[in-house]
């Protein structure tokens, strides 16, 4: 037995408030093997990891239990002790490939540094050997991103430098948190070949945390469910995966995207356009200072044309960088083209016809404004009267299923899946007859986002409501979408309908992204 | 590098222009002339020899003409004599520039050294007895006004325990110490004035740097660090400080124009003969040139600064010392 935790609870206190992170876990990782950690946000999945490695903060957090790797108690280890298992059995790959590098030291330095923490060797050696590191963790080019700082590099070629620092001394455990969540598609499933590689080169054992029941399935030996600090199910995948027992484990199943080839409605001739584009153009650029000496020009939406008819949903499918959020603020008239026209439906659409919703609730909601005047600002702003208002304020929380009680509540006091109901609400008030969408379900947990994602099927039917769907995720747009546009580097690639994208892509990049599905 | 400080002392040019022209107007706009303490104070002076003072002065000229004439002069780098003792204005400011630019290093040196270890050392165990003493350290330190603050130093190491002079930068016989007691009795007559001079910067400095190092110390970068197995002490010093030192670059920047104001009301009290006081004075006496002179100086001094701060932080960040 490699790691063993026994009756393990993180508890942390804050205001006095004790809040149970972990609450009295167990269970076990063998040598060579996969563990799958599934929970959704807030489930202590992290908090179990950092925990085994000792890295929680020490103030404000109490942890009992034992963890006991390779014979030895961690939990009562002193500070030298676990240095000496940090980093050289024991490490981690974190989530976020953009912030877990230190900015100000070069990628080279901050893998050599991994190597010195363990073992005393000349410089000349350490250099040899993280090349030699870079060279296993498939970079091309080892040599370049050894003398690059951390800003110069891809999301993906990040995340193989924390990957090769994580190996560096050969580690018994890795400690992978949600390695992939951050990356585009494509980079993702060569991350989890690169990570099962490395599992099998180097006979190490992977605690792979993760909310995706798609990577559990290509990863994992045994899983443990876990929710509300407590592993409420744990067995072989394939048992899990066929025939789970907890009605919570089933429901998590359930809510993950799946391409189902489910053949899409007809489109009916004489459908009524809501929006049409063409030639659309946008470049950025970006100035280095006032002289505009060197300028770098980045085009972001090169010669788009789309229609998309009433009461339909096209879908904008593409990696980060792809102009899909660009070509969203085009549509919505947030920026301005720099050549093509856009025509809508109705003559009067800018303000009212056409709304938008954002990824990430967190951040589109203004933190100092209660829910019902960030829901009814548009009315403000165009002099409704005050029973008017009141009366679209019933109306539209009881469309998204809010609590009309909680109208005079603050963003902060809401959940994620609440909040973006409040930002479909927000939009919904003036009436609009087209919805943007930008990535609106990618920052929710997966039952949440399943629930997000039929509210806004049931708005659409109820209401014909036109959709522009954009994502990241196949998955979610093959659920959402009519049509599917494929983007790449700002130029739509494939445009057609929902059944000859998922059934037979013409494009050799449509074709790569939905091989990357899992 | 080379390029962008160019184009930085490029851009410098048209501020330093709206300086002189901000400067001028100022100065011309406030009641009272030079001429005014020679001869609306003297009844004896009658209309005529004012007018002609005025001429002589080229006070009756428009002020744009008068402007661009001081454009002109000072174009040569000649900042004109002054109307109190007719010497050259380049001159009074010689003798009197080095003493506060060397009072202003020493306490920026001071600053630094001290606020940024306080400032980690608060950072890594907040909320300990040190961290809360600190705090209460910067309250006093940002609320204490300088000159309330000098004179209570003043009373207490130079009256009351008499161990430290209490104004001027040397003693009375200064020329008769060896040079290890001459450089003795300037240190001796420069501590209160640097202390009064770091104590504000100090306490915000201190406290930007503990703000700044709490915020680097939850990065994710810093777990990775720990969990690399790396020791705490290089955790710290090797990969928050220097995060943690990027915003402090720029404040220091941004500090240096509250030193050199500071130093009209730090000289004042401890009367030191520097540019400070020089300006007071000037004032008091209308003394136009002076006056113009010692702003446009003090507003090149803070552009410099702000330079050296700014190519400080293209230096120590290489997110924009390479861009993508």
């Amino acid at each position: 037995m490699l790691l063993k935790i026994k009756n393990l609870k993180i508890q942390f206190t804050h205001d006095g408030k004790v809040m149970k992170a972990v609450d009295g876990i167990d269970f076990e990782i063998k040598e060579n093997e996969v563990v799958g950690l599934v929970g959704e946000s807030g489930s202590g999945k992290t908090v179990t990891a950092l925990s085994i490695m000792k890295l929680l903060p020490t103030k404000d957090c109490t942890t009992s239990g034992e963890i006991i790797f390779e014979g030895k108690d961690l939990a009562i280890s002193n500070e030298k002790e676990i240095r000496s298992v940090r980093g050289s059995k024991i490490t981690m790959v974190f989530q976020e490939p953009f912030t877990s590098l230190n900015p100000v030291m070069r990628a080279g330095e901050q893998i050599r540094e991994a190597i010195f923490a363990h073992r005393k060797i000349s410089k000349k050696e350490a250099e040899e050997k993280s090349i030699s590191l870079l060279e296993k963790v498939k970079i091309s080019d080892p040599h370049r991103i050894y003398d690059s700082y951390p800003h110069l590099l891809s999301g993906g070629e990040r995340q193989r430098v924390m990957i090769a620092m994580a190996i560096a001394m050969r580690p018994k455990l890795l400690i992978a948190d949600e390695p992939t969540t951050a990356l585009d598609v494509t980079i993702q499933s060569e991350i989890l070949e690169l990570l099962l590689g490395l599992k099998k080169d180097l006979n190490m054992s992977v605690l792979f945390i993760t909310h995706d029941f798609g990577i559990i399935n290509k990863v994992a030996d045994r899983v443990l469910v876990l929710n509300g600090g407590k592993i409420i199910e744990r067995g072989e995948k394939k048992d899990i995966l066929s025939a789970p027992k907890e009605d919570y484990t089933k429901k998590l199943l359930l809510a993950v995207p799946k391409i189902t080839f489910a053949p899409g409605k007809k489109e009916m001739p004489g459908e009524k356009s809501a929006i049409t584009a063409e030639k659309l153009n946008k470049t950025f650029i970006i100035e280095n200072g006032i002289f505009k000496k060197d300028e770098n020009r980045v085009c972001a939406v090169r010669d788009v044309n789309l229609e998309i008819k009433k009461g339909r949903t096209l879908g904008v499918v593409g990696e980060s960088g792809s102009g899909k959020t660009t070509l969203g603020k085009l549509l919505i008239g947030l920026l301005k083209p720099d050549s093509g026209s856009i025509r809508y439906s109705r003559k009067t659409a800018f303000a009212s016809g056409i709304q938008i919703v954002f990824q990430d609730p967190y951040s589109s909601l203004d933190p100092r404004m209660r829910m019902q005047d960030i829901v009814l600002e548009g009315l403000t702003i165009s002099g409704v009267n005050k029973e008017k208002k009141e009366s679209v304020l019933r109306d539209v929380l009881f469309k998204v299923h809010l609590n009309y009680k909680n109208r005079m509540k603050y963003p902060h006091q809401f959940s994620g899946g609440q909040r973006q109901r409040i930002a479909i609400a927000r939009a919904l008030a003036v009436n609009p007859e087209i919805l943007i969408l930008d990535e609106p379900v990618s920052s929710l947990d997966v039952i949440i986002q399943k629930e997000i994602l039929n509210l806004l099927r049931e708005l659409q039917k109820e209401f014909c409501l036109t959709y522009v769907f954009i994502s990241h995720d196949l998955r979610v747009v093959e659920y959402m979408a009519d049509n599917v546009a494929v983007m790449q580097k700002g130029e739509i690639v494939e445009l057609a309908s929902r059944d000859e994208i998922y059934r037979s892509p013409k494009h050799p990049y449509t074709k790569r992204l939905l091989s990357s599905v899992l | 590098m080379l390029k962008y400080i160019l184009k930085r002392l490029l851009h410098m040019i048209p501020i330093l222009l709206g300086i002189t022209l901000i400067s001028f107007a100022v100065i011309h706009l406030a009641p009272g002339k030079p001429t005014d303490l020679m001869l609306q104070l003297n009844p004896k002076v009658d209309f005529e020899a004012r007018e002609k003072l005025n001429r002589i002065y080229g006070f009756d000229k428009p002020l744009y003409v008068q402007y661009l004439n001081w454009m002109k002069k000072l174009s040569r780098l000649d900042f004109g004599k002054s109307f109190i003792d007719n010497r050259p204005v380049i001159e009074k400011i010689r003798e009197r520039l080095p003493i506060t630019i060397f009072i202003n290093v020493l306490a920026m040196t001071t600053i630094f050294l001290l606020s940024i270890p306080i400032g980690i050392k608060s950072a890594v165990r907040r909320g300990s007895v040190f961290d809360k003493t600190t705090t209460v350290f910067v309250f006093l330190g940002f609320a204490a006004p300088s000159f309330w603050l000098g004179l209570l130093l003043m009373s207490f190491f130079g009256v009351r325990l008499g161990i430290l002079p209490v104004s001027g930068i040397a003693s009375l016989d200064f020329e008769n110490f060896s040079t290890l007691g001459k450089i003795a009795d300037v240190s001796k007559h420069l501590i209160l004035p640097v202390a009064v001079a770091s104590i504000g910067g100090l306490a915000g400095v201190s406290r930007y740097m503990r703000q700044s190092m709490l915020n680097v110390i939850s990065q994710d970068y810093i777990k990775t660090a720990r969990a690399k197995g790396l020791p705490e002490k290089t955790v710290i010093y090797k990969h928050a400080l220097r995060n943690a030192l990027l915003p402090i670059i720029t404040i220091l920047g941004l500090s240096i124009p509250g030193l050199i104001s500071g130093s009209v009301i730090l000289e004042t009290i401890f009367s030191i003969p520097g540019m400070g006081r020089l300006m007071v004075e000037s004032v008091f006496t209308r003394d136009y040139n002076v006056i113009m002179a010692g702003l446009v100086i003090s507003a090149l001094l803070t552009l410099i600064g702000n330079l050296i701060a700014d190519i400080a932080y293209v230096h120590a960040d290489p997110r924009i010392r390479y861009k993508r």
